[in-house]
């Protein structure tokens, strides 16, 4: 039986193939550095629900914490400004209700920082707390944001906003809320 | 180039006479209506108006667009379903949009198997509608719906609801396989390559695939827009980040093998002909530039995010949208008038920059002494040169020595003048580029229009270039009254050529009727002896011809 030539236009050339040899190794090119975006997209995921996470439990804490008898006597309300630290809740936080939070970039605990610097990439996952204290009536800015430190007193409420540090380092906020 | 191949049994082509024709008709704006008879059955009247795809100006292609365009939005409603922020609070509204759909699809299958026999594919069978339902698209079309139906009766989970939902992409396969169909039809024969240019360039071969194609990457490119401008909005990006990074892939993914295929194939176009030169050429041209510009920024940003913060070239995923410039000229007129007015624009630019430095001097001049702190050096007054000149203004920066005043006063006279020029030069530039191309067309449409009749090509090109240059009705109808004369004076000079006398047999027997005439005249005018002592001389004359001549004479 005689086999029928395949017509010498229309079967892809050497050329041809080269072409789709470049077009699928591009693809996976694209592929590959999507998947590195993804990648990067789920951890700034995960460091938002760190983000989230503290401040679902602030926010929830600032409503018990002045009630008498409240559950974490380091995090209580209307006590003593001078004891009555944030330091102190903090320590709490981190040893009990998220003592198992990581950094997803960096797999350890996330740090409390007061602002993210695209220029330095170590603070990428790391968590923005800052205090917001108002300003005086008819001033420019309605408040003044400072990193809330241990020495920082939380006898009285607070008003604090969250962020995260995404991938390049970039603030991502959260939530700003009452504590 | 050459025409692509033909079916054998395909219609000849249509011919429009230019001697009966209105502009309006030629530009398709009358009688657009399709010639449907209300003198028929009702269900041959309903199929002509919304799927018969032999009459033109009906329904059907609307139809068939509407409801590509609802599968589109159907699978982003599936897509976005998948996204718990944005679907838990618009629960309703996603179930509002499924019911729509399926009310419309319902329908258009509904519709579809009421008029099956009339659909040429069905009639000649002995049950048309029951060979529409096992139809492979009636298959697709009910598989479409099936679901939503189905979940009334049977608990069907979540995710396999939204699998079978997905079939609705399926439907696209209406649109897409005839398309598929031509596309190869065009194409039998050709290579490879030739196949990959047709369907990125715009050729004959290209077919209703390449209008597809068109349509599917400018779709990716106001997609793609949207989300970069989504993504600004910290509410949206903080929901659908990850989306967002996933859709800008799949659209980087696209827009590369565009590129890529653009790149190989241009060679095929007559202005880019060989391997490496003229692939460089294609890639030199404006409009690749764009292609490379829309997706360089994820390339480089993910490569390079280690070691330089190139975030800021997210912004450039913007320029994604001047790859739909491609499909509009007015962006080539605009290229064609600068580089033509390059050295006029310079020249302005050239002054501009003088007058710039000569006030920001001044400025310095006469404030530096009273300002110090805002015209503290030359280079730093520029900003307010520009300011003044434009005619902007902020005020943030302005002279307070009456010298100064006084010197600011006239500049800014001179920069109204001077800074208007580029605009004005441009405006006059782009208004002078269109009425040129203007003249261009109707002078082809002239040429066109020489041997009385247009075909569909032509009147299809007449139509876009109409458009794309703004002839109006009344032009074209100057146009067409023109050429019209222009035949009239031609027949009366008889310089029309024979052969085109020839095929329009009213014109041919007009003809024959006047050369006779001119015979007779010629016989009775003429000496008869001394025109066959002439003939007999000059051997001039066959012996047919003699005797015809002799035939005339006798019969007068």
């Amino acid at each position: 039986m005689t086999k029928t030539p395949a017509h010498p236009g229309t079967s892809p050339t050497f050329a041809d193939w080269i072409f789709i040899s470049i077009v699928i190794g591009a693809l996976c090119l694209v592929a590959y550095l999507g998947e590195i975006a993804y990648e990067h997209a789920q951890q700034t995921e995960k460091s938002k629900r760190n983000g989230e996470a503290m401040a679902a439990w602030l926010t929830e804490a600032s409503a018990q914490r002045f009630e008498a008898n409240y559950k974490i006597p380091a995090c209580a309300g209307g006590g003593d400004a001078k004891t009555s630290l944030w330091g102190a809740c903090l320590e709490h936080l981190l040893a009990n209700d998220f003592k198992d939070m990581r950094n997803p970039f960096k797999g350890v605990a996330p740090q409390f920082i007061e602002q993210c610097n695209p220029a330095d990439k170590s603070l990428t996952g790391e968590i923005v707390l800052l205090k917001m204290t108002p300003t005086p009536a008819g001033s420019a800015v309605s408040s003044i944001n400072s990193k809330l430190v241990a020495e920082d007193s939380i006898d009285q409420k607070l008003q604090l906003s969250i962020g995260i540090c995404d991938k390049g380092a970039y603030l991502v906020k959260i939530a700003d809320f009452e504590f | 180039m050459a025409t692509p191949n033909t079916p054998n049994n395909a219609a000849p082509q249509k011919l429009i006479d230019i001697d009966s024709v209105h502009a309006k008709e030629l530009l398709g704006l009358e009688n657009a209506g399709p010639q449907i008879s209300t003198d028929q059955p009702l269900r041959k009247w309903l199929y002509d108006w919304t799927l018969n795809p032999n009459i033109p100006g009906n329904f059907q292609k609307s139809i068939d667009s509407w409801v590509g365009i609802l599968i589109v939005a159907n699978l982003f409603a599936l897509v976005l379903e998948h996204v718990p922020a944005l679907f838990e609070p618009n629960k309703q509204l996603f179930h509002y949009f499924d019911v729509f759909s399926i009310a419309i699809f319902v329908m258009e299958y509904a519709l579809r198997f009421y008029l099956a026999p009339e659909d040429e594919e069905f009639q000649k069978k002995r049950s048309p509608r029951t060979a529409y339902f096992f139809s492979p698209f009636a298959i697709i079309d009910l598989l479409a719906i099936a679901p939503f139906f189905l979940q009334a009766f049977i608990p069907i989970d979540l995710r396999a609801l939204r699998f079978l939902r997905l079939l609705r992409i399926l439907k696209l396969f209406r649109i897409i396989i005839p398309a598929v169909k031509e596309f190869s039809e065009l194409n039998k024969g050709r290579t490879f390559r030739q196949k990959i240019h047709a369907l990125v360039f715009v050729s004959p071969y290209g077919g209703k695939l390449q209008s597809i194609f068109d349509t599917f990457i400018g779709v990716w490119v106001i997609i793609s827009v949207l989300a970069v401008v989504l993504e600004s909005i910290h509410s949206v990006s903080y929901l659908i980040n990850v989306e967002f990074v996933i859709l800008d892939t799949i659209a980087v993914a696209i827009f590369t093998v565009e590129y890529l295929m653009r790149i190989y194939a241009c060679v095929e176009e007559p202005r880019y002909h060989g391997a490496f030169m003229g692939r460089f050429r294609q890639a030199r041209n404006t409009a690749t530039i764009i292609d490379l510009l829309a997706i360089l920024p994820f390339f480089l940003e993910v490569l390079l995010s280690s070691v330089l913060d190139l975030r800021f070239l997210r912004t450039f995923r913007l320029a994604r949208l001047l790859k739909l410039t491609r499909y509009n000229d007015s962006t080539k007129i605009l290229t064609t008038v600068i580089a033509r007015e390059w050295p006029v624009i310079s020249a302005s630019a050239f002054i501009m920059i003088l007058m710039v430095i000569m006030t920001a001097s001044l400025g310095y001049v006469f404030e530096h002494e009273a300002q110090p702190e805002k015209f503290d050096n030359i280079p730093n007054s520029v900003y307010w040169a520009v300011i003044t000149l434009a005619s902007v203004g902020y005020g943030d920066i302005s002279p307070i020595t009456p010298i100064g005043r006084f010197m600011t006063v006239v500049m800014a006279l001179l920069g109204i003048g001077i800074f208007a020029i580029p605009a004005a030069l441009l405006a006059s530039a782009f208004g002078d580029q269109l009425h040129k191309e203007r003249e261009m067309l109707k002078k082809n449409l002239r040429d066109m229009m020489k041997d009385g009749h247009l075909d569909e090509n032509e009147i299809q090109l007449l139509r876009t270039e109409a458009k794309r240059l703004h002839i109006t009705i009344e032009e074209l109808n100057a146009l067409l009254e023109h050429v019209h004369d222009e035949r009239l004076h031609a027949q009366q000079r008889s310089i029309l050529p024979l052969h085109v006398i020839a095929e329009r047999p009213a014109q041919a027997v007009e003809h024959y009727k006047m050369l006779l005439s001119q015979i007779n005249q010629l016989a009775l005018m003429t000496d008869a002896a001394k025109f066959e002592q002439a003939a007999k001389a000059s051997e001039n004359l066959s012996p047919k011809e003699m005797a015809l001549w002799q035939q005339i004479k006798s019969s007068q």
